[in-house]
């Protein structure tokens, strides 16, 4: 707290505190000012409480009570140091102070101060929010209490020039001239010409409270303390002969001493000192020993040093003024004058016996100061025990609890010393200074932690208990920072239950810091080992919850909760979290988002989830409904508080890019009514999510996941952008949003652009089934028919068109046809035109706008293939990867599309035989005239390529797939056959289960699912009891010695001989050019394999794609079934 | 006799003087009397002028002179010592002593005044008491016919009662109640009760403050006393441990003291919390009642009564679960009142 800022505020406040006292026998009033005066506000609300109920109690001073305890509670909320409590009184102030305006006479001589005074509450709410904002614990997060406080200044200012305009009016009223007989009239027109200036002072001290509102060194503050400074200039000059000129003259100082401007300050605080008058008069005296004290904060600034001046001046200033050296400002003085000697010992050059001296001069100014209690009573305290330290010469551990308090303080300051270098390390980005700035900083904690344990040690009865509750609470600070989180949460929840009655503010503060220890002992646990960590943090923010309910710790714990719940990816619990930060707290909009988000991510992944896990249809609609309403509501109260030319807040792009989502899905393009549609959440200012995607020409994309302006988030608001505008049927700007959306996704990272091509053709996908799964005909008609104008308009244009914008044309026709499998005429429409656009890539390689590179063309091939043969044109798909596998024939997913060609083909077929004949080509492949390895040949490299490589999922996933196929095909064999060959092509179909859910104790539950399904199926074709699978759980060796003995992968009976032999030396099998070829496959045709993986597995989330962020990251290829919203 | 003298001075104020030298102001009036002061006794003044001839004024009437030539600064010192900062306005006084030259009856007044100082802070210094004393028996034994001379006896028996010395006290006393003055009279009856009582004879001074209480009291100083004398008897309910009653007779007195009564009215407040504590019932309404004294400036002045209400409030904050409030009015009493009886106490 700035104490000289504290004083400030105290001029204007007192001198209206003590007016119009009323004389009576018994000093009603007196007493209540004067137990205000002391800071006994607890007995003075008693005595008024008193007042009330007694019935001799003259009528004068009853009209007053409620004014008198406006006044009482505004002064013990401004000594207050419980930020919730002190807001609370503040309500209780303004609320007494309103009863009096509403129950006194209109014509009360208070009732213009009561209005004032209330302009004043506003005012310290602001002081309030001001202080929050510099609290080093709101650091980073100030701008919430900076708004704040503006909004209370504005406030206080409309109620100030409310009384500036009334009054200006009254003193007009008067005649220029009043006889001096005529004294009540002269009485009142000074009475009115008193508060309009004191309205005039308020109003400029509202510019003054402004300015600290915005950072400190800032322009912003500077432009407005110098506006402040002028506003009291012409308060001055214009009654410079009245005191509040004076005090006008003071504040004007005190601007530019804010400004660093010392040489000025100083200029009119000696000014002030200097105004003629008698030494008798109080205010006066009042207001230059105001000056004086400032004067010596200045002559003690650094820039001065004027040491050896303060001690002579304030010295003699006390000698003269012995009257007045106890009070408010004489202790002020005296506090200066204390550290004028202090500063004196501190310079290199003072003789070492000044320096004694010195110091033992200030301990003994410090320990007379220390007796009085108010705001220097803290501050002379911290001096005493830092001079104890300076005093002491023992060089061992402190042998008294003051001294080792003291140095125990010192460490703490050399923290935070250490901690700015730390700092301006890191800005470096000297890995050797970070990492010695960091020692240091965890040395002097482990010292300071050592000392303020001596120091608890060391405390007698007469230590004052606020001392050993300060120690307390920094030996769990001093833990924290010295990285001791389990000791700091044990400590710190101990003094928060110790202290929760006393001091409030204590217990708070210690109860966030035992959050902190344990959020840290969260995050450093092994994440499959933090149940313990969570369960503690929920039960200590439920006791914090519980003892302060209303305050910001209460705040902060639910974050802490929801927050650690979300890194545990416990998506529901994390937003019931969320969502419990009431309206009131500073954090209630980002609070919104987040919980939206996690709403919305809960949603996401239910929806994903197999049928029989999925939670219920209503279930999932509230989970969407209550996304919906936290997302508005964060994004409402976010942009409320947001100026227009503020930057965007990431959190919010997010929500509105989530939001964006909801309401494509919806259908909700443009705004309707209240609802705001897509278009306008993406595009509309002053807080665009275009524009805070957008980057500078020359401006790279941040590389780092989650990034606003990075390349997957900004590609995810134009595929977003790009289906609202094909929604609402705006041709031009879906193709001008799809140009948006090449260049943002970058034109020459072909993989890149590629995957978002198939990703928005995957989108597409999921809407129509989820569409039609809700049984929507319209919309899921109006939707196909919006793409297929676009589309149609879009590939009808020859000119412009690029590899890049056919791919994408035939992706989405691609994601057109898969969701219309249930009108197989549409479908295979939609595919023709996708095989078209394929075709036309493929004949158009080498020229302009079209590369000729192999790898991108053979993969467009083998998408024309999966067109070909989703057209049921088979000899056309064979031809195509027949073609395909002589020039790559180690391409993994070309493989797997010759293999489901022959299925596909098999399955269209009547003959019998010929039946058999492509079912087994689908699984064993062929040699000539290209190498087709079938499922079955795929199975075993994909076998010992996920042994290899462990880690590899889509490697684990293609596996099961290609397994399933081969019994899957089997079963298909079975129905072409009759008696024996039925049953034995049923038995191999039955062998690759059992050996399959063998192969590991980590057999994916949705793989067992349909693997289980299938031999159910098999069962009941054999006639045989139908029983569950059984899975034997193998060890890693039993499972590498059965991938190379006893593996039907291996020993099939369909497998050739030279795949069998090529098998048994499976282990030697070169997988990395499997893997180099899997990967240029993804590079050339976009990920082609994992979008057919998921066609073929229904079970697989339908909503997957609605997943913005976890789709766009890089570990979007490990999580195709996981989704992720963009929080 | 009184009575014909005041009635006298009645019809002469009204008549002001163009060419008046030393101002009178008068108890309980708003005129003033104007002219030279040309005679002193120690039963009043004459103030002679050219317009309205002499005026006499009783000593019991005199509210304040301002003198023929009488500093600007004396008015000054004049609130300082109302104020209670009693060091700083003895040596302002002393000061201005030097500077007046020869005019004897701004002398006389101000060799009062700084008697009075020396008295004052004697009462709550006991260190400065017996400077104190002698200043005032000095001023009486020198000021023997002066208008001051009741004034110095009854500071004197005051201080010489807190000195303990009861004998000092009572001739001293005595020969105010000599007084022609009806509320000299009671005072001086008032103060020999309040010797009495310290002495431990209750009901000589349960009688002695019966009598005045029960005299009709027609002026504001007369109404004084009898106040004075009501507080007299709730010392002695207080004593006698009748605490209801004594707090009912000292709300009265509260109650009826105007503002100008700050000692009658202090004191009532610190035997309010006396009887308060002593009664046990509640500490919190005995701490409210010295509270008045500590925290309402006009009772603060009264320099020895402030020091015993931080005394109590020292013994007493820790009973209401305020430890640091007391450590707070310790500091204040030893830092205040370094050399009180109070001080010695807590010291003690």
């Amino acid at each position: 707290m700035n104490s000289a800022r504290l004083a400030l505020s105290f001029v204007v406040i007192s001198t209206l505190a003590g007016a119009n006292i009323a004389t009576a026998s018994e000093p009603y009033l007196e007493f209540i000012d004067g137990l205000r005066s002391s800071g006994y506000t607890d007995f003075a609300l008693d005595y008024i409480d008193s007042l009330e109920t007694q019935s001799d109690v003259p009528a004068e001073v009853k009209v007053r009570i409620p004014f008198e305890r406006g006044m009482t509670l505004l002064r013990d909320a401004e000594k207050q140091k419980n930020r919730d409590r002190q807001r609370e009184l503040f309500d209780e102030a303004t609320a007494a102070l309103a009863e009096f305006t509403k129950k006194a006479p209109q014509d009360h001589p208070l009732q213009p101060e009561a209005n004032t005074q209330q302009g004043r509450v506003w005012l310290s709410r602001a002081q309030v929010e001001i202080w929050e904002a510099s609290a080093p614990a709101n650091e980073g997060a100030e701008d919430p209490f900076q708004k704040r406080a503006r909004e209370y200044i504005e406030k206080a200012r409309k109620i100030f020039q409310l009384a500036r305009d009334q009054n200006e009016k009254k003193l007009k009223s008067f005649p220029t001239f009043i006889p001096a007989e005529e004294k009540e009239l002269r009485e009142q027109r000074k009475q009115a010409e008193q508060r309009f200036i004191q309205a005039l002072l308020d109003l400029a001290r509202c510019t003054y409270e402004r300015a600290q509102t915005f950072d400190e060194g800032s322009e912003l503050r500077t432009k407005t303390l110098n506006e402040a400074a002028d506003e009291f200039r012409e308060i001055h000059e214009r009654y410079r002969t009245y005191f509040s000129g004076l005090y006008a003259r003071l504040y004007q100082g005190k601007c530019f001493e804010e400004q660093g401007d010392i040489r000025k300050a100083l200029g009119l605080y000696n000014e002030v000192l200097e105004h003629p008058g008698s030494r008798d008069n109080a205010a006066l005296n009042r207001l230059q020993d105001i000056a004086r004290r400032f004067r010596l904060i200045c002559l003690n600034h650094p820039d001065r040093k004027d040491y050896q001046l303060v001690v002579d001046e304030a010295t003699n200033w006390r000698r003269e003024n012995d009257s007045r050296v106890r009070t408010e400002n004489g202790l002020g003085i005296t506090y200066e004058l204390a550290r004028g000697y202090e500063n004196l010992a501190d310079e290199r050059t003072t003789e070492p016996s000044v320096k004694d001296n010195s110091l033992k001069q200030a301990l003994s100014l410090a320990r007379q100061i220390n007796r009085y209690p108010g705001e220097l009573k803290g501050l002379s305290a911290s001096m005493i025990q830092r001079l104890m330290v300076k005093l002491d010469r023992d060089p061992g551990d402190p042998k008294d609890f003051d001294t080792a308090y003291g140095l125990g303080n010192s460490f703490l300051d050399e923290v935070a010393a250490k901690k700015a270098e730390y700092e301006a390390a890191q800005k470096t980005g000297d890995k050797k200074k970070i990492l010695a700035a960091q020692e240091a900083m965890i040395a002097a904690s482990t010292e300071a932690a050592r000392m303020f344990q001596i120091a608890l040690r060391l405390s007698t009865p007469l230590i004052d208990k606020d001392l050993i509750k300060l120690a307390r609470y920094r030996l769990a600070y001093s833990y924290f920072l010295s990285d001791r989180p389990l000791e700091t949460a044990v400590l710190g929840s101990y003094i928060a239950r110790t202290y929760r009655v006393d001091d409030k503010q204590v217990a708070q503060d210690a109860a966030y810091l035992a959050l902190a220890g344990l959020d840290r002992e969260f995050f450093a646990a092994k994440k499959d080992q933090r149940g313990f960590e969570l369960s503690l943090v929920v039960e200590f923010a439920n006791q914090i919850i519980a003892d302060f309910p209303e305050s910001g710790r209460a705040n902060d714990a639910r974050y802490a909760v929801a927050r650690l719940y979300r890194a545990d990816n416990q998506q529901l619990n994390a937003a019931e979290w969320f969502s419990q930060v009431p309206a009131s707290a500073p954090q209630y909009p980002s609070m919104q988002i987040d919980a939206g988000q996690a709403y919305w991510n809960v949603y996401l992944t239910s929806a994903a989830k197999p049928e029989d896990e999925r939670p219920s249809a209503e279930e999932l609609q509230n989970f969407r409904k209550l996304a919906e309403q936290h997302l508005e509501r964060g994004i409402n109260t976010s942009e409320s508080k947001l100026g227009e030319k503020s930057k965007t807040p990431d959190a919010l792009a997010l929500a509105k890019l989530s939001l964006s989502q909801i309401r494509n899905s919806d259908g909700a393009y443009k705004t309707e009514g209240k609802t705001i549609g897509a278009i306008e959440l993406l595009t509309a200012g002053p807080h665009a999510v275009v524009k805070a995607v957008s980057v500078g020409k020359d401006e790279k994309r941040p590389t780092k996941a989650g990034a606003v302006k990075g390349r997957a988030i900004a590609s995810l608001v134009y595929q977003q952008l790009l289906r609202s505008y094909i929604g609402v049927r705006d041709l031009a700007k879906a193709r001008e949003t799809r140009e948006a959306l090449e260049e943002v996704a970058g034109k020459d990272d072909a993989a890149e652009l590629t995957r978002v091509y198939v990703e928005f053709g995957r989108e597409l996908q999921t809407e129509l089934a989820t569409l039609k799964a809700a049984g929507e005909k319209e919309r899921l008609n109006a939707v196909k028919s919006a793409f297929e104008e676009f589309l149609d308009d879009l590939f009808k244009r020859k000119d412009g068109q690029t590899f890049n914008s056919l791919l994408w044309i035939a992706e989405t026709y691609g994601g057109l046809g898969e969701g219309s499998e249930d009108t197989p005429a549409a479908a295979k429409g939609y595919f023709d035109k996708a095989g078209e656009a394929y075709l036309a890539i493929v004949n158009n390689a080498g020229k302009p706008g079209f590369p000729d590179d192999a790898t991108r063309i053979t993969g467009v091939k083998v998408r024309l293939a999966n067109s070909l043969r989703r057209q049921s044109d088979f000899e056309g798909a064979e031809k195509t990867m027949l073609e395909v596998l002589n020039e790559l024939p180690n391409a993994l997913d070309a493989q797997f599309e010759a293999a489901r060609v022959y299925e596909d083909w098999a399955d269209s077929l009547a003959d019998p035989d010929e039946t058999v004949t492509k079912y087994l080509l689908s699984i064993s492949g062929q040699d000539e005239p290209a190498v087709v390895w079938g499922y079955n040949r795929l199975a075993q490299r994909l076998r010992n390529a996920s042994l290899s490589d462990p880690s590899n999922d889509d490697f684990r996933a293609q596996h099961y797939e290609a397994n399933y196929n081969v019994a899957g095909v089997f079963r298909k064999i079975a129905k072409s056959q009759t008696g024996e060959e039925a049953e034995e092509s049923l038995n191999r179909a039955k062998q690759r289960i059992t050996y399959v859910t063998n192969l590991t104790d980590e057999f994916p539950e949705d793989e067992y699912d349909r693997f289980n399904a299938l031999y159910r199926e098999i069962l009941t074709a054999q006639g045989e009891p139908v029983v569950d699978l059984k899975t034997v759980n193998l060890t890693d060796d039993e499972a590498v010695a059965q991938a190379t003995s006893g593996n039907p992968e291996v020993n099939d009976p369909a497998a050739t001989t030279d795949e069998a032999a090529e098998a048994e030396n499976g282990a030697e099998v070169n997988f990395l050019p499997i893997l180099l070829i899997v990967v240029l496959a993804v590079v050339a045709g976009g990920g082609l394999f994992v979008m057919q993986s998921a066609q073929k597995k229904k079970r697989k989330a339908k909503f997957a794609a609605l997943n913005a962020k976890a789709s766009a990251s890089k570990a979007t290829r490990k999580s195709k079934t996981k989704a992720k919203s963009p929080s | 006799m009184a009575r014909n003298l005041a009635l006298f001075a009645l019809l002469s104020i009204s008549s002001g003087s163009a060419f008046a030298i030393d101002t009178v102001y008068v108890v309980d009036q708003e005129k003033r009397v104007a002219g030279k002061i040309s005679n002193v006794t120690r039963d009043g003044i004459t103030v002679s002028s050219n317009i309205s001839g002499d005026t006499e004024v009783p000593t019991n009437q005199i509210e304040k002179i301002e003198f023929d030539g009488e500093p600007p600064q004396l008015r000054l010192v004049r609130t300082v010592e109302r104020n209670g900062n009693y060091a700083d306005a003895l040596k302002q006084y002393s000061d201005l002593l030097t500077k007046i030259g020869d005019n004897e009856a701004l002398k006389g007044e101000i060799e009062f005044l700084i008697a009075r100082t020396k008295g004052r802070l004697g009462e709550a210094d006991e260190a400065a008491r017996k400077e104190g004393l002698a200043a005032l028996k000095e001023y009486a034994d020198s000021h023997r016919t002066h208008y001051r001379y009741y004034d110095s006896q009854l500071l004197y028996g005051t201080l010489a009662t807190i000195d303990g010395d009861y004998t000092r006290a009572r001739i001293a006393f005595d020969s105010v109640g000599k007084s022609p003055f009806n509320d000299y009279q009671m005072a001086a009856k008032v103060a020999l009760a309040n010797g009495k009582l310290a002495e431990g004879d209750v009901d000589e001074a349960a009688k002695l403050y019966g009598e005045v209480a029960a005299a009709k009291a027609s002026n504001s100083r007369e109404k004084s006393e009898a106040l004075a004398a009501l507080l007299g008897q709730a010392k002695v309910q207080s004593t006698r441990k009748q605490y209801d009653d004594a707090i009912k007779t000292l709300n009265q007195v509260i109650r009826q003291t105007t503002a100008s009564d700050t000692a009658v009215q202090a004191e009532a407040y610190l035997r309010q919390g006396d009887a308060y504590a002593a009664s046990g019932a509640n500490p919190k309404a005995a701490v409210m009642a010295y509270l008045h004294v500590d925290v309402v400036p006009s009772l603060a002045r009264e320099a020895s009564k402030h020091a015993e209400a931080l005394y109590r409030l020292v013994q007493l904050w820790p009973v209401v679960g305020q430890q640091g409030r007391a450590a707070e009015s310790s500091a204040r009493l030893r830092d205040l009142y370094p050399n009180s009886e109070w001080t010695s106490k807590l010291n003690g």
